[in-house]
């Protein structure tokens, strides 16, 4: 393996495109989460207008976190990532411009259509059918960009955060394309391919594994590049890397059917996705043991390093909320938990505690190398931005789980007559409180958002363009 | 009884990938691996290697590293 310093220039272009855009969107999508809470708390918040309704704003939140954040997140850091391991620029000239262009056109396409009620009605696919051929278009020229990166690459090895971030983009396209298979009626109308249960089955095979191959294995990749360069420290051990990889792909793809329980899906389709979640917890607790243990020798760092405090941080919640996602998918606690805030506490804890968390980790050591800074233009809002973040996740999954418990035993409470003990309302009054609490949350966690997207906006503002060119030097 | 089957198929795939890709791997190699992310960034690998003694390039050499796997073959004999 060539391990001498090359001298050629990384594309650090679409690099610093696509991280500033992982802020922008951060603030929109996390605005719209927080806007969205308060319609909850007040509902004369939806303004009695269809365009603003809570139905209709959810779903473009979701969107817009999830691919607007979290898709230009992955993009930048992939990017990142894969020059610098395979010690190469990235392949494909024009189609990387393209990726931007296009990413930032399926975003534009979501803001619009959302709103005005244009969906497929499937959860985190509801981009109608010209936005999910465009999607898939942009996606392809994405996998071309980074496989033929991987493949001109100048070192021996394909670092193990680059089968991460590969795997993620082949299976999300298979995810995303077997999903969409639709009839169009319109630009913007379709119906789906399937029917009745075995639609419900392709759809949560595609948002259990949108979780588990978008906001799971590709944020993987990031935690095994950024949290060794960021402590100083080698990955504790490859070979556990090796096993963790091949162990998730194996069975993430399996556990979509817990979403589905008590449902006309076959019973036997229902307990293998249960059995399939509990053993994913082996590979999803052998990941975050060796992120964590990743530090051994440098725990002190965590005094005065806000970034790696992120990053730690990020895989703790990775491992509490891979524990509490197994628990949930058992049948018996499923009957409590379905269809509660419970369910929304704990997609929150994997949401903000893990990918935003290793996102704002990622970006805030990867924004000064593309930008030419020795560091963020404020190291100390950096950690304001980490305590907010952490108290807010705290407080909003706190808060659901106490819903969602509460709930899940006031709509099961029986009278001896057999007649149930509380109305739907009375359950829902019941939550108001976890609602105040859940809106503070997501504040909080807004306000450290906003404060990142200032010390960005201070960082990249200095920075000439010949600073970062010299600065793309092979650092 | 095809039901059965997947999950055997699963550990099967999953224990096939897995030999493939550490099998017949020397140390070395996967030290080599392993150092990939400080190939690139003498300054961070510089004081990768004083703190943990192991060397960027990942010879494995042993002792506290200076990153030279020049004589790395004569030290692991």
């Amino acid at each position: 393996m060539s391990t001498t310093i090359s001298e050629q220039a990384y594309d650090y272009r679409a690099v610093r495109q696509f991280a500033v855009m992982t802020v922008v969107w951060g603030v929109v999508g996390m605005a719209m989460g927080v806007f969205i809470a308060s319609q909850l708390v007040w509902p004369a918040l939806n303004f009695d207008l269809e365009w603003t309704s809570f139905g209709r704003l959810r779903p473009l939140h979701t969107s817009l976190v999830i691919f607007a954040f979290g898709g230009c997140g992955l993009f930048a850091t992939s990017y990142y990532t894969v020059q610098r391991t395979c010690q190469t620029r990235l392949f494909g000239g024009p189609l990387i411009a393209f990726t931007f262009w296009g990413w930032q056109a399926v975003i534009a396409i979501m803001l619009v259509s959302l709103p005005l009620g244009y969906t497929t009605t499937k959860e985190y696919a509801e981009i109608e059918f010209t936005g999910a051929v465009v999607m898939a278009i942009v996606w392809v020229a994405y996998a071309v960009v980074f496989f033929g990166t991987v493949m001109k690459r100048q070192t021996k090895h394909i670092y193990v955060g680059n089968w991460f971030f590969g795997a993620f983009i082949l299976a999300t396209a298979m995810l995303h394309i077997v999903n969409h298979l639709s009839i169009p009626v319109g630009w913007f109308k379709s119906y789906s391919l399937y029917s009745g249960a075995t639609d419900a089955m392709v759809q949560w095979w595609y948002g259990h594994n949108a979780v588990g191959f978008f906001l799971t294995t590709g944020f993987l990749g990031m935690m095994y590049y950024f949290v060794p360069k960021q402590s100083g420290r080698p990955v504790y051990s490859y070979r556990l890397s090796i096993v963790h990889f091949w162990a998730l792909i194996t069975l993430y793809i399996w556990a979509g059917p817990h979403h589905l329980h008590y449902t006309a899906l076959p019973d036997w389709a229902q307990t293998l996705g249960m059995v399939m979640s509990i053993i994913l917890l082996a590979p999803s607790w052998g990941g975050m043991i060796n992120g964590m243990m990743t530090l051994s020798g440098s725990w002190h760092k965590l005094r005065t390093d806000p970034i790696l405090r992120f990053l730690v941080v990020s895989l703790a919640f990775y491992g509490m909320s891979t524990f509490e996602g197994p628990m949930m998918a058992i049948k018996t606690v499923n009957a409590l938990s379905h269809y509660t805030d419970w369910t929304i506490g704990h997609v929150h804890a994997g949401a903000l505690g893990w990918v935003a968390m290793i996102t704002f980790g990622s970006l805030y050591h990867l924004i000064p190398r593309v930008f030419g800074r020795a560091q963020m233009h404020s190291v100390a809002l950096i950690n304001l931005h980490f305590w907010l973040a952490t108290i807010g996740t705290v407080l909003y999954i706190a808060s659901m789980w106490v819903n969602g418990i509460m709930q899940g035993l006031m709509w099961r409470a029986t009278n001896v007559d057999g007649t149930l003990t509380y109305s739907f309302v009375e359950a829902l009054e019941a939550s108001h409180p976890g609602f105040i609490v859940r809106l503070i949350g997501g504040a909080f966690f807004l306000t450290g958002m906003l404060l990142m997207a200032y010390n960005t906006w201070r960082t990249v503002r200095v920075a000439g363009p010949a600073v970062s060119q010299a600065h793309a030097q092979c650092a | 009884m095809t039901h059965e089957l997947w999950p055997l198929a699963c550990v099967t795939l999953f224990f096939i990938a897995v030999q493939l890709c550490l099998s017949g791997r020397s140390q070395r190699n996967l030290d080599e691996a392993t150092m990939l992310p400080f190939a690139d960034d003498p300054e961070v690998a510089r004081r990768m290697e004083q703190a943990t003694g192991r060397s960027r390039t990942g010879c494995a050499c042993p002792g506290t590293c200076q990153g030279r796997c020049a004589d790395w073959q004569s030290l692991a004999a």
